[in-house]
């Protein structure tokens, strides 16, 4: 090595650890160089590279890798290399290599860009069977430090590679405090919180650093803990033709034979941290993983999850020292398997394990039924295996199939004589015969009397158990219980992942609003401004000078083709064909049962072309409703929905047509008119109307331009105190003049005549329309009740207050205002016509409130016109 | 749970992407007459987070499998 | 990646046959048979009498890479993006249209009016 740094580095090394420093060595970096810390302090064993790039890696060679600076950091001596293809990886390499979350996703997805961009530097081109080198090493030297985890507030140390489970018991813990241990995320014996997260299988996670552990004990209930907020969990969604869950050799095959029939296949394991929680119509299999909740749609699920082994039940069976034969496999392969544990055979059911808190005796029969007592500091059993089918039965009627073990059946052990049959609820055999006792004798009532099958394993563990006792008892074998989503248990966050609250929409002036100090509220689906901190001068403005409001809520319609006309005749109760060119009409909405559920106006704009509006809540379903119709009617029209790209402020108050002619519009439209102009500079359609009780102008504008107006606006008015108005004062100005607010004065089931609105519907019109068959029913039935405005003396009410007749309720207040033109309270109301009519009084809130013709403010409509 | 509906226009897509129209009533003077039926059901749906066009199907709503478009 | 901005585009809604006819050097997005939204200001004449041919303000849009857009929609959508053309779906909850370049250039477009939950929910 040309480097002397290097080569200092490198006789340091070989000091330290004994190493001949005579041995060749190579020295390079990771891409990217930072990596190497990661084998030094996150436990990274691993590195992959195209296998074109890597003739050189050979088992035994020494490496000095080096930083970004090209400074030597640490020694490593290759363990293995591995040729094989991207889509073989190793199922361990997402760990080993050490990166992100440590899962094979994430591997995948830093290592695909990567080889990829490799590939190209080499000419070739990328695809799943690119032959990859997969190297495995040790760290020589420096040593890294043990690391360690904290289990119940104590400090343990673990070895690379470790599950939490085989960690804990590394230090001599228990992960459950009892129980057999399976290792293999069947049984609910090693459930911890890890983390903060409760109920999590202690034998699928991987020890980390630094990691928090508190055991929870077999079946043990978790104090859930506080789980911090700021943990939020991403979600996404995956597209396949086969999803096989389980690569194990039969999932392997399964995924081989699907992709070798040109299918997209997507393969899930819970040892590479997916867990599938779940599996719904799709079908759509909902994953556990270390960096999110995983969404996988498929055309075809295959389920190879395999077998699980069987938990023995008999008394005893909660003591710390049992193991299956799998999983004292894996503790014997770490060394942890005590001296003293003995190995009954393949079948040997015990009669009961003895022990305090640890199993020290196991009891067996012998050929000839007598008890066998053997002295032991550990039990491995060996049961034989049942269907791990759970995900397979919940896609019962779907496209999800089971394959290899997991599709075979197992024969039932034996019906359980005593002890614990489910660890999960704490179920036991004399549990179960108190329910057979009393009538609970088929699987799913015994699922529900005993809750047997229904914690934390779903029946994984118990389920042959209960079955075998049930066909003991009964005679018959029957069926598994239901499965259904959830296997797993998720946190809130995972949960809510991916979910998202209804957004509230902003008109182009929303900035403008806060700017002013408007206080926003949501209304009908929109943020709108409220109040800007002064209701009863927002209220003068528009009674005594001029006031602008942001009404670009309205929803806004355009409506043109050869059946205009007829098409608007069918969805409205008023005339529409005889509508002239530069009038507007206000028109109510039925619905096929003749219910109200939106109003607004109409306006021709020639022989095919209309523009409507709707009101704010009502128009995100005007579209819908039209388009709907517009096809059961086969009316030939096209539909374009204005609402976002049109805004409109309402200019309004006496002084509001002086206003407008300053600003440009000459000859401001009559009461009900409507023409195009240019205001400010903007073109506007301008809609004379009076929902204020003013003189009113909405100017409708492309919303592009609405804070130029809004701005030019009140800088033109500022001579006569203009001031903007909000929702609050607007809902007044309306209630004074007796004009409704559908949904606020307006029920699931008011008719136009319950509204007293009978004006706005015209049975004789000459076309038929929506509603107008449920009308003419409806009108053979006398009325029952009716809005009416109300006035008492004082303070408004509370909306929603009752209407009291003799202490009967006979309605209640929509809305209620104190106004400050008429000195006391103005209220709409429902009534109750009692005899046929509206009482001239009732009770509310303890005042008595006077029935009075509507409107309360200038009913012949003068100022409006003004 | 959420299923998938295909739109002539847009594609594959979750139901909650959709408006719910109801069944589609034989006659629409009868749009009051709901039969409810358990198994294939004619009814409507919107395309609100997309090309805001309705569709025709025939469900399931035993299973909401989609058992046809038109 | 940058936040939507407002513009303006042109929108045209007419008879299928008259759209699938119209000539257009404009980016344009079909966002259904009888719906077409033109980016920018576009000078068109349908064959059709009752076409609606609008400005059309209730758009932001933002650029990106077609690949950003596939990540964007992996994140925070359960559909998958085309490799070109548009698509229209939920993403964050919010409704979006992506039209995708062959190159590999794409354009988000959501509603103006959810335009600063756009800036919220999609990073």
């Amino acid at each position: 090595m040309a480097d002397e740094g290097i080569d200092a580095f490198w006789r340091l090394a070989c000091a330290g650890a004994e190493i001949d420093p005579a041995t060749p060595y190579d020295a390079w970096s990771f891409a990217p160089p930072p990596l190497v810390d990661l084998v030094l302090h996150g436990g990274k064993r691993a590195t992959s590279g195209l296998a074109a790039e890597c003739h050189d890696d050979v088992a035994g060679g020494y490496s000095v890798l080096l930083d970004a600076a090209g400074g030597p950091v640490c020694v490593i001596r290759t363990t293995s290399v591995e040729v094989a293809s991207y889509r073989d990886v190793p199922p361990d390499f997402g760990w080993l290599e050490g990166e992100g979350d440590r899962s094979l996703r994430y591997w995948r997805l830093v290592h695909e860009p990567f080889l990829r961009e490799r590939c190209l530097a080499n000419g070739l081109e990328f695809a799943d069977d690119t032959l990859v080198s997969y190297q495995r090493f040790e760290l020589v030297w420096p040593a890294a430090p043990a690391p360690t985890l904290t289990a119940d507030g104590r400090e343990i140390a673990f070895a690379s590679g470790d599950s939490v489970a085989v960690a804990l018991v590394r230090s001599g813990l228990h992960p459950g405090h009892g129980g057999t241990l399976c290792l293999a995320g069947d049984c609910p014996n090693c459930l911890c919180v890890i983390d903060d997260v409760a109920y999590s299988r202690a034998c699928l996670t991987p020890a980390v650093a630094g990691m928090r552990i508190e055991r929870q004990g077999a079946g043990g209930t978790a104090v859930v803990p506080a789980v911090a907020a700021d943990r939020a969990v991403g979600s996404r969604h995956l597209h396949c033709d086969v999803a096989v869950i389980g690569r194990g050799a039969t999932g392997r095959a399964a995924g081989d034979e699907a992709r070798a029939a040109g299918r997209s296949v997507i393969e899930l394991d819970q040892l590479n941290g997916e867990e599938v929680a779940g599996v719904y119509q799709g079908p759509r299999l909902l994953v556990r993983t270390p960096s999110g909740l995983l969404h996988v749609h498929a055309v075809e699920v295959i389920v190879a999850t395999g077998a699980s082994e069987e938990q023995p039940v008999c008394p005893g069976s909660d003591l710390a020292g049992l193991y299956t034969a799998a999983a004292a496999e894996v503790l014997d392969g770490a060394g942890l398997l005590p001296a003293g544990t003995i190995r009954l055979g393949a079948g040997v059911r015990p009669v009961r394990f003895e022990g305090d808190g640890a199993v020290t005796g196991v009891v067996t029969l012998d050929a000839s039924g007598v008890e066998v007592r053997q002295p032991c500091v550990g039990v491995v059993l060996d049961l034989g295996s049942h269907p791990r089918d759970s995900l397979a039965r919940q896609g019962a009627g779907l496209p999800v199939r089971a394959v290899g073990s997991c599709a075979e059946i197992s024969a039932l052990p034996p019906a359980p004589a005593a002890g614990v049959v489910c660890a999960c609820t704490g179920t036991t055999v004399d549990d179960l015969a108190s329910v057979w006792e009393r009538g609970f004798q088929t699987m799913e009532l015994f699922k529900r009397a005993t809750l047997a099958g229904t914690g934390t394993c779903q029946g994984a563990a118990c389920l042959p158990h209960l079955r075998a006792y049930l066909a003991a008892r009964g005679g018959d074998e029957q069926p598994a219980f239901t499965a259904r989503p959830l296997t797993r248990q998720m946190t809130m966050m995972e949960a809510a992942a991916g979910t998202w609250h209804p957004p509230t929409r902003r008109t182009a002036l929303h900035e403008t609003h806060r700017a002013l100090g408007a206080r926003m509220e949501r209304f009908g689906g929109w943020w709108r401004p409220w109040t800007y901190g002064d209701t009863l001068g927002e209220y003068e403005a528009v009674r005594a000078g001029v006031s602008i409001g942001d009404v670009s809520t309205l929803g806004k319609m355009l409506v043109s083709g050869p059946d205009a006309v007829g098409f608007l005749e069918r969805i409205y109760p008023c005339p529409v064909g005889d509508l002239e060119p530069g009038r507007v009409r206000y028109a109510l909405l039925l619905d096929e049962r003749g219910y109200v559920f939106d109003d607004g106006v109409i306006i021709r704009d020639d022989e095919r072309r209309f523009f409507l509006t709707f009101t704010t809540g009502g128009a995100s379903g005007a579209e819908a409703w039209l388009r709907d119709w517009a096809e059961a009617f086969g009316c030939d029209v096209r539909l374009l929905d204005r609402t976002a790209a049109l805004g409109a402020i309402n200019v309004t108050g006496p002084r509001a047509a002086a206003l407008l002619r300053r600003c440009g519009l000459d000859t401001p439209p009559a009461f009900l008119r409507t023409a195009d102009a240019v205001v400010c500079g903007v073109p506007c359609r301008v809609l004379r109307i009076g929902f204020t009780g003013e003189p009113s102008f909405e100017l409708h504008h492309d919303a592009g331009r609405s804070a130029e107006l809004w701005e030019a606006l009140m800088a033109a008015g500022a001579a006569d105190d203009i001031r903007p108005h909000g929702l609050e004062a607007l809902l007044a100005l309306r209630l004074e003049k007796g004009h409704i607010i559908v949904g606020m004065d307006t029920d699931f089931d008011s008719t136009p005549r319950r509204l007293g609105m009978e004006w706005a519907v015209r049975m004789d019109k000459g076309h038929d329309f929506l509603g107008r068959d449920a009308l003419e029913r409806i009108d053979r039935i006398p009325l029952d009740r009716r809005l009416v405005g109300l006035e008492v003396d004082g303070d408004a009410p509370v909306e929603g207050a009752p209407l009291l007749d003799g202490g009967a309720v006979r309605g209640n207040v929509t809305s209620a205002w104190r106004s400050p033109v008429l000195g006391r309270a103005v209220l709409l109301a429902f009534a109750d016509l009692v005899d046929g009519a509206v009482p001239p009084t009732f009770e509310v809130d303890g005042r008595t409130a006077r029935v009075v013709d509507l409107p309360f403010l200038d009913p012949e409509g003068v100022r409006v016109r003004a | 749970m959420s299923f998938r509906i295909t739109c002539p226009v847009c594609g594959a897509r979750s139901s909650t992407e959709f408006r719910y129209g109801g069944e589609v009533p034989e006659n629409w003077r009868e749009v009051w007459r709901r039969d409810n039926p358990e198994g294939p059901c004619r009814e409507r749906w919107y395309h609100e987070f997309g090309c805001r066009r309705w569709l025709t199907l025939v469900r399931d709503t035993r299973t909401d499998e989609i058992l046809s478009y038109e | 990646m940058s936040a939507p901005e407002p513009i303006f585009c042109t929108r045209v809604v007419a008879s299928p046959a008259a759209l699938d006819a119209l000539a257009t050097d404009a980016v344009a997005l079909r966002l259904a048979p009888d719906d077409l939204l033109l980016v920018g200001a576009v000078d068109v004449r349908p064959d059709d009498p009752d076409a609606i041919v609008c400005r059309d303000d209730g758009w932001a849009l933002r650029r990106m890479t077609a690949a950003e857009a596939s990540a964007l929609v992996a994140d925070h959508g359960d559909w998958s993006v085309p490799p070109a053309g548009i698509a229209q779906g939920a993403l964050a909850g919010l409704p979006v249209k992506l039209l995708i370049d062959p190159a590999g250039d794409a354009l988000l477009l959501v509603p103006r009016p959810y335009l600063a939950d756009a800036v919220e929910r999609l990073p």
